[in-house]
């Protein structure tokens, strides 16, 4: 065999499509973070809790309201009229998630890129036939693997009981619907902190101050809008600042109308809540474009 | 006796990293050796206080160095990882260090000073440790574990990441620390290195010791293993022929102008090498001991 | 015997930190975004406000949002950034004791962050304010409770860190469920807890609170029985032990360090 007969060849084989790469990265994200024994151990807690409180809510709102019995001292406003079981578990779920969300996003959103810049990965990813764009994605996907799992599992899980136990099959399309009414809001927080928590990856080179500025960043308006709303802010606009308060709105409009939920969130102008998460999303993205697109391939 | 260690063994969970360790060592320079995973990091650890046995005792200069901070004022350790104050210059970090000594103003400038001078740092040390080579690093790394002027002295992988030169550098100021009385206890999977500094040996595999001493004493002890001496002559077949006729010799491979031989009695064959040379005339250009090399001997031990 | 020396030059290592890098533009995010919001919305929404209630929701933010997470930032850092550095080698191998080192390291933190928090909180309190008022004292008092609750708040993540791997998710949860949660349900026995309800039974026992509507909430979670002593001792409590333990733990447990990176 000759030199040039042994020399090197570039591979002729089959390659992956381009969604293929992202999916790759996706993956490898995710196995490294489901990794850690402790997110896996965390994870479950919180879906195991969230479903628990969700099946225990949904239960006892069913008890009372068969009983007639009113639920005053849950639920502000409450007073009659016409109460759903699962509508205000749904509702009740949605005004929980800033107890967790923050935490999951922080915990394992926020290291996704912090820790490929300080393993310096990013050259490794960018000498190869890989796009930002797909770096990008496939990063994002593994980001709101976990947080879509946090919200969207509880109310399928509480939906699932509701039609197990239903007389009939008569109202499943219905209380799917319902269900889609409260994941939609789910999706949209997801995305939002998804993007968030990776645009504060991407300029972190430290997973855990990454963490911890994700955490401070998104929990920070949820305190201000609570101190500070109606005595330094009295224009309800302000309380789209919250993520939460803004999900909480437009799950308000897309689930079916119901007697008592909190006064706050029917405050504040629907577009506004829409404004805020596209804000959120949008900062997000603008760090991303920033800082991804500027990684250099030094040899 | 420097160290002590009695009926040591550590665990981590279901890992085992040292099991049944009973070991002194005295004064002077040792090495210790072992493949990656051997346990010789978990042996610096219980040595330099880190760790806590979980079985067992460790003494060193006659304390127990997980529970004597007081220990430190006499060892000086310099770690395997590759962690600094990057935001320091190598001066700042070898005075911060250093002044945990209780030593300061121009005692400690003083201390600094000789330290940097003995690793050869002393021009860059106003230069921040993220700008330094690895084998600077290394060597900031050996400074600090030098400035207070300890007895004894624990290395755990000094030449990794150095230029020729530097571990010319390091292995001479290692040799020279050895002359000035003190103790060294240097660990490296690079064998021939610690040949280099040392003939006093301790091999750790799979957490056990598996031989400590003079490399020659252990070599003594293989005695399964037939030593191989390698001749080279210009009449290599007559050579082989004559040296096979006697029975010092157990086996024999020509390669070329080149004789391997294995012998169990190796000075018995060296004795009758000049009767060779001098009654059958054939010249011998060449004779060397291929197995008393530290690779011959680990290898040995942990095939 | 106390190690002085070795006590000082590892608080003087964790101050310096304080002070350096990303971590300095953290802290000053931390210790300004209330001011500024709040500042902000004066601006754009309420100029009508008072001085008083202006105040009152600047110490809510920073007694809610910047103590904790600021304790929370640097208190998983007293050995966590040690730890994480694997430079914890160098100290853990110094003739001072390790009890002593994160006692060093703590104080070193505290003051690091009472350098930015006094002077924020001093502005805070004081803008807006007239002339004549600028000389009374009592506009400092909350910048003292703010830097004790700081300190307590400090002990209990930093000791957090001396038990779990994860303090900072710990740390999370705690400031979330205990500080935000459960200190705004009935006061029967959980928001006792919580560090930042002490804080505030002891600022609305000995002071009076500008904003009345920060006033009727906190009210609301404030058991009967709870003075000023009983959260001032809750706290000591608090802050003393978390430090005990955690100086203890330090001195007695192990803390590997991985090998080389390369």
């Amino acid at each position: 065999m000759s030199v040039d007969q042994a020399a090197y060849r570039p591979y002729e084989g089959t390659r992956r499509p381009g969604h293929g790469v992202v999916f790759a990265i996706a993956e490898t994200s995710i196995r490294r973070v489901m990794r850690q024994k402790w997110i896996r151990s965390l994870t479950l807690t919180i879906v195991v809790i969230n479903v628990a409180i969700g099946a225990i809510m949904n239960i006892s709102l069913n008890t009372r309201i068969r009983n007639g019995m009113t639920v005053g001292d849950m639920i502000e406003n409450a007073g009659g009229g016409d109460l759903d079981a699962f509508v205000m578990t749904l509702r009740g779920f949605l005004s929980m998630l800033y107890l967790f969300a923050p935490v999951i996003a922080a915990l394992t959103a926020g290291p996704l890129i912090a820790e490929d810049r300080r393993a310096r990965a990013l050259p490794l990813y960018f000498s190869r036939p890989i796009r930002h764009w797909q770096y990008v994605a496939g990063k994002m996907i593994a980001a709101g693997f976990f947080l879509a799992a946090m919200t969207l599992l509880p109310p399928f899980a509480v939906f699932g009981m509701e039609i197990a136990n239903a007389p009939d099959m008569s109202q499943v399309g219905q209380r799917f619907g319902e269900l889609l009414g409260a994941w939609v809001p789910c999706v949209l927080i997801t995305v939002a902190l998804a993007s968030f928590s990776l645009g504060i990856s991407s300029l972190m080179d430290r997973t855990t101050a990454a963490s911890m500025l994700v955490f401070c960043v998104v929990i920070f308006p949820v305190i201000a809008v609570n101190a500070a709303y109606g005595s330094v802010f009295t224009n309800p606009a302000w309380l789209a600042l919250d993520p939460f308060n803004s999900i909480v709105r437009i799950g308000h409009e897309l689930l079916p109308p119901t007697a008592g939920q909190t006064i706050d969130a029917y405050d504040i102008p629907l577009a506004n809540a829409w404004q805020s998460l596209a804000g959120w999303t949008a900062a997000g993205l603008l760090m991303l474009g920033w800082r991804i697109r500027n990684v250099e391939v030094v040899t | 006796m420097i160290v002590d260690f009695d009926s040591v063994a550590k665990w981590y969970g279901r890992i085992v990293g040292l099991v049944d360790v009973s070991l002194q060592l005295e004064p002077g320079v040792t090495g210790l050796l072992g493949p990656n995973g051997a346990g010789k990091s978990t042996f610096l650890k219980l040595l330099t206080g880190q760790l806590a046995p979980s079985q067992g005792r460790v003494e060193v200069l006659g304390v127990d160095p997980f529970r004597t901070p007081s220990l430190f004022r006499r060892l000086g350790f310099c770690p395997e990882q590759d962690a600094f104050y990057e935001s320091m210059t190598g001066r700042e970090f070898v005075t911060y260090l250093g002044g945990y000594f209780g030593m300061h103003g121009s005692t400690l400038r003083g201390a600094v000073d000789v330290a940097l001078d003995r690793v050869g740092l002393i021009e860059e040390s106003d230069r921040k440790i993220r700008g330094y080579s690895k084998g600077m690093r290394q060597r900031i790394k050996l400074a600090q574990a030098l400035v207070h002027d300890p007895e004894l002295i624990v290395l755990d992988e000094p030449l990794t990441g150095m230029d020729p030169m530097g571990r010319r550098r390091t292995i001479d100021l290692l040799r020279e620390l050895g002359d000035e009385g003190r103790s060294v206890l240097v660990s490296s999977h690079v064998l021939h290195e610690v040949e280099a500094v040392t003939s006093r040996v301790v091999l750790i595999y799979q957490g056990r010791v598996r031989a400590h001493g003079a490399i020659s004493e252990i070599r003594a002890f293989l005695d399964r293993y037939p030593h191989r001496i390698l001749l080279r002559s210009p009449r290599a077949r007559d050579l082989a022929r004559e040296l096979m006729a006697g029975e010092a010799v157990v086996g024999v491979r020509l390669d070329g102008d080149r004789v391997h031989l294995e012998t169990r009695s190796p000075d018995e064959l060296y004795a009758a090498l000049p009767r060779l040379v001098l009654e059958k005339g054939i010249d011998i250009e060449e004779l060397a001991s291929e197995d008393a090399s530290l690779d011959a001997i680990f290898e040995y031990l942990v095939s | 015997m106390i190690p002085l020396n070795g006590i000082l030059l590892s608080a003087r290592h964790a101050a310096r930190s304080c002070m350096r890098g990303k971590r300095l533009f953290a802290l000053l995010a931390l210790v300004s975004l209330p001011l500024i919001l709040t500042a902000l919305s004066r601006i754009f929404d309420t100029p009508t406000m008072s001085a008083n209630e202006f105040h009152g929701v600047v110490l809510m933010l920073m007694f809610l949002f910047t103590v904790p997470f600021s304790a929370l930032l640097l208190g998983v850092g007293v050995l966590g950034d040690e730890l994480e550095g694997r430079t914890v080698t160098y100290l853990w191998t110094r003739p001072v004791g390790r009890g002593w080192t994160y006692l060093g390291r703590y104080l070193g933190s505290g003051f690091g962050y009472a350098v930015l928090f006094v002077p924020a909180m001093f502005i805070a309190l004081h803008v807006q304010t007239p002339v004549a008022a600028l000389g009374d004292v009592s506009r400092l008092r909350p910048i003292a409770i703010g830097l004790g609750g700081f300190f307590v708040y400090l002990a209990l993540f930093a000791m957090l860190r001396t038990l779990l791997k994860k303090a900072l998710v710990a740390g999370m949860f705690y400031t979330l469920v205990v500080d935000l949660a459960v200190s705004r349900m009935p006061a029967v026995g959980a928001a006792k807890l919580s560090v930042w309800h002490h804080m505030m039974v002891v600022h609305c026992s000995a002071f009076e609170m500008g904003s009345a509507r920060v006033t009727a909430r906190l009210a609301q979670t404030i058991a009967p029985g709870e003075t000023f002593t009983t959260s001032v001792v809750s706290l000591a409590s608090i802050g003393l032990g978390s430090l005990a333990l955690g100086m203890w733990m330090a001195r007695t447990r192990e803390y590997p360090v991985a090998g080389a990176v390369a």
